[in-house]
């Protein structure tokens, strides 16, 4: 059973990867990259309470979710590859003393943290304060691949700095993250409490000696009662049993197993409270808006934006450019890990809508090219800082930017003015922009030779996502 | 003081002696070294050019583009006069920007292509490289130069950080730039196909402008003196051949255009030698006189070439039958 359960969680594993590695321009030809995304109900359900709306691809999710009525947590234990690399860790830190491994399996009552977690993103995403991505272990797995290997992510550092700590904390705990965080482990088990089967211990050829825990991933506790909400169905405790003491049974006497899960009527009002309370987070959000809080193009406006966006990073490791990054403060607390645009990083390519090809919840919407361009999507203005631009502060030529616009007729056009310099009339051209065609590209602001703060900067205003995103009088 | 006390006094002398002695020579060896590596000797780019061939030019019109090419390159001699078998050749189309082939900011696919079929069908290894704006990959495919250029067999050569060095360019402003030196110095020849396109700064961009897209570094500081900078440029590369893509005219909007009014039909295929010539032409057929266009003149004083077609030493117009 090890074995099988290995190559499964190898197979699941690689095609995350597989996935994850044609999530790129020139690779992603409608094979469907959000798979595993799609895969954890949690997402479904998140958006379902705070946009009322899921994206069809979710099912899978919800076919996941029927099966481990019957199944148990067999997501946990042979498919989540974040569950996958956390048992590697969990493999490789692991202590030599049997007596210790034992120890550290356990069933411990924090692992109620999990479901508390859940309640709280559920009941804050019901309010609309949607962090549910935050905490999805799909979510969370590739946010951090795209923070590591994409060009656009050098933001990204922390995202490799948290995921380094949870690999880390493997060492003290096998699978930290999946018994005590989790909040998708804690949805799928609380519906593993509707199996009709379970493992059994046989009291009779018991010899209470524990070494079904050495092995145990969840900390289900087969030692005693099997913690049905715990078990990752992984079937290790069977085969380390040296008396055969251990099987699955079908229907059960209820008392042979533990179907509590931990969770008290104080947690679950308590976190109940707290994930209401939580939704005050949603009042830092400024009136207006944040100048560089610049959204890809596609993305709904900021509310609708918000209620959807997992954070996963999917956007940003398809970008051609490069210029999508998680944001940090751009985007008040709510919007941590959102991706916003960073034109120091990239720009937007006026031809391309990958970004809403590979979002899985619809955040971003899947616009054509001809959808983006022809509207046109506005994802910004940019604003000509005549401090610092050559031909305005300096009486030096460039145009750089008017060049590079990729609108037609472009929307950066030249004024000319002759300009007295040293005694010489120079005649220099000085960029102004067009705020009706100015589409927030960035590109202007990308190749602006000024390289510290550019001359010719991109904020949000103006952006046609918001419907007071103007502002102008119309 | 006894004799071993003396051997240990000796001792100790020695090693302070051999202590200072070494802490002088990692000195000597370290004192005032430049410790910031300088800049190395910035690498020279021969000529391409085939001795025989200068000042040539043919303008051949035709709506079919590829006969077009054809019909140039047999009055000039045809492509085997510039191409031996086995000669690696360079070819530098305009691909700058991520559009769709027929908004004409970059080279058409049918001229491309027809130019590497000519080159491979004499025996050639082509490779086809531009450092755009954009991001290379989506240039190439998106303006369908990707295909054309593989499937007339040959290979487009995507830009990366390690096919840059500093190399000459030129005598009036850019003495040395970051530059493709790796696929310069890999090829025997090499072919330019710019398009004809309106500029917004410098008027109009052409055989000369198209030799931007071999320059890497922080080539948005070129604008601020860019008539010089595309002279100097016209130094630097002497190419083998050129083919300039009048196929359809990027008339308003330039360089990046994004709107088919930006665009005019041009049925017109200039081939030859003389990059001024080339560009004059060019000049001519956006509307512009070439002595408007500040780096021809500056071109010309130079003797890189003539504005005037008659003064060169071949120049014929043919039809192109399609």
């Amino acid at each position: 059973m090890r074995t099988l359960r290995r190559f499964y969680q190898a197979f699941f594993l690689a095609l995350f990867i597989a996935a994850f590695v044609l999530t790129a321009q020139g690779l992603l030809k409608g094979y469907p990259v959000t798979v595993f995304l799609d895969s954890s109900a949690l997402n479904g359900l998140g958006t379902l309470l705070s946009a009322q709306n899921i994206a069809y691809t979710m099912w899978i999710g919800f076919l996941i979710l029927a099966l481990t009525a019957f199944c148990g947590r067999f997501f946990c234990g042979w498919i989540c590859p974040l569950g996958t690399l956390f048992h590697i860790a969990s493999f490789l830190l692991r202590p030599k003393k049997t007596t210790d491994r034992i120890k550290q399996n356990l069933y411990s009552r924090a692992q109620v943290a999990k479901t508390l977690l859940l309640i709280v993103l559920l009941m804050a995403a019901g309010f609309g304060f949607m962090q549910v991505g935050l905490f999805d272990p799909i979510a969370l797995l590739t946010r951090t691949a795209a923070a590591l290997v994409s060009p656009g992510m050098r933001a990204g550092w922390l995202l490799i700095f948290i995921f380094a700590v949870l690999l880390l904390l493997n060492a003290w705990r096998p699978r930290f993250w999946c018994r005590y965080i989790c909040p998708q482990g804690a949805l799928l088990g609380l519906i593993a409490h509707l199996m009709p089967g379970g493992i059994v211990r046989d009291e009779e050829k018991c010899t209470d000696c524990g070494l079904c825990n050495r092995d145990c991933p969840g900390a289900c506790s087969p030692s005693t009662r099997t913690r049905m909400a715990e078990c990752f169905v992984c079937g290790n405790c069977m085969q380390d049993c040296p008396e055969n003491a251990l099987s699955w049974q079908w229907m059960p006497p209820r008392e042979k197993l533990d179907l509590q899960s931990g969770l008290t009527r104080r947690g679950f009002f308590g976190a109940i409270a707290g994930g209401a309370a939580a939704v005050a987070a949603l009042r830092t959000q400024p009136a207006a808006g944040y100048p560089a809080r610049i959204r890809p193009p596609g993305a709904l406006d900021e509310p609708h934006f918000l209620d959807r966006c997992l954070k996963c990073g999917q956007c940003m490791k398809v970008c051609p450019t490069g210029v999508l990054r998680p944001a940090l403060s751009e985007a008040g607390i709510s919007g941590l890990w959102t991706p916003v645009m960073d034109m120091e990083q990239g720009y937007c390519e006026y031809n391309c809508t990958l970004c809403g090809q590979v979002c899985p919840t619809g955040a971003i919407e899947r616009l054509t090219i001809a959808e983006k361009t022809e509207q046109p999507v506005k994802t910004g203005t940019a604003f000509v800082d005549r401090s610092r631009c050559l031909p305005w502060s300096f009486g030096r030529n460039c145009l750089v930017c008017e060049e590079v616009c990729p609108v037609s007729p472009k929307a950066i056009y030249k004024e000319t003015v002759e300009v007295e310099i040293d005694g010489k009339t120079v005649e220099i051209h000085r960029p102004r922009v067009d705020p009706e065609r100015c589409i927030g590209c960035g590109l202007c602001q990308h190749e602006c030779p000024v390289n510290d703060l550019a001359a010719i900067r991109v904020t949000s205003a103006g952006e046609s996502r918001s419907p007071d995103g103007s502002f102008f009088l119309q | 003081m006894n004799s071993s006390s003396r051997r240990c006094f000796l001792q100790r002398m020695g090693a302070a002696a051999g202590f200072t002695a070494g802490a002088a020579a990692l000195t000597g060896l370290f004192h005032n070294r430049n410790l910031v590596p300088g800049m190395p000797p910035a690498k020279t780019i021969p000529s391409f050019a085939v001795p025989g061939t200068e000042s040539m030019m043919v303008v051949a019109e035709g709506t079919d583009h590829a006969a077009a090419v054809r019909a140039a390159l047999q009055e000039l001699g045809g492509i085997q006069r510039f191409i031996k078998a086995g000669d690696r050749v360079l070819i530098k189309p305009n691909c700058a920007f991520d559009r769709p082939a027929h908004l004409g900011a970059t080279s058409s696919p049918a001229v491309t292509g027809e130019v590497v079929r000519q080159c491979v069908a004499a025996g050639a290894e082509v490779r086809v490289i531009d450092n755009p704006i954009n991001n290379p990959e989506g240039c190439f495919v998106k303006s369908g130069l990707m295909e054309a250029v593989q499937s007339a067999g040959g290979e487009v050569w995507l830009p990366s950080a390690s096919l840059f060095e500093r190399v000459q360019i030129g005598t009036l402003r850019i003495p040395e730039w970051e530059a493709l030196y790796r696929p310069l110095a890999w090829a025997d020849k090499l072919i330019g196909i710019p398009t004809v396109k309106s500029h917004n700064l410098c008027g109009v961009s052409l055989t000369m402008k198209n030799w931007y897209g071999l320059l890497g570094g922080e080539r948005n500081r070129l604008h601020q003196a860019i008539d010089e900078v595309i002279t100097d440029l016209a130094q630097f590369i002497r190419p083998t051949l050129v083919v300039l893509d009048g196929s359809r005219l990027l008339v308003s909007n330039g360089p990046t255009g994004g709107s088919p009014a930006d665009v005019r039909p041009g049925h017109v295929i200039a081939a030859g030698t003389d990059m001024v010539a080339l560009d004059s032409f060019g000049a001519r057929l956006l509307g512009h006189a070439p002595q408007e266009i500040g780096y021809l003149g500056m071109a010309a004083n130079l003797g890189l070439g003539v504005m005037d077609p008659e003064e060169l030493r071949l120049f014929k117009k043919v039809r192109a039958s399609s």
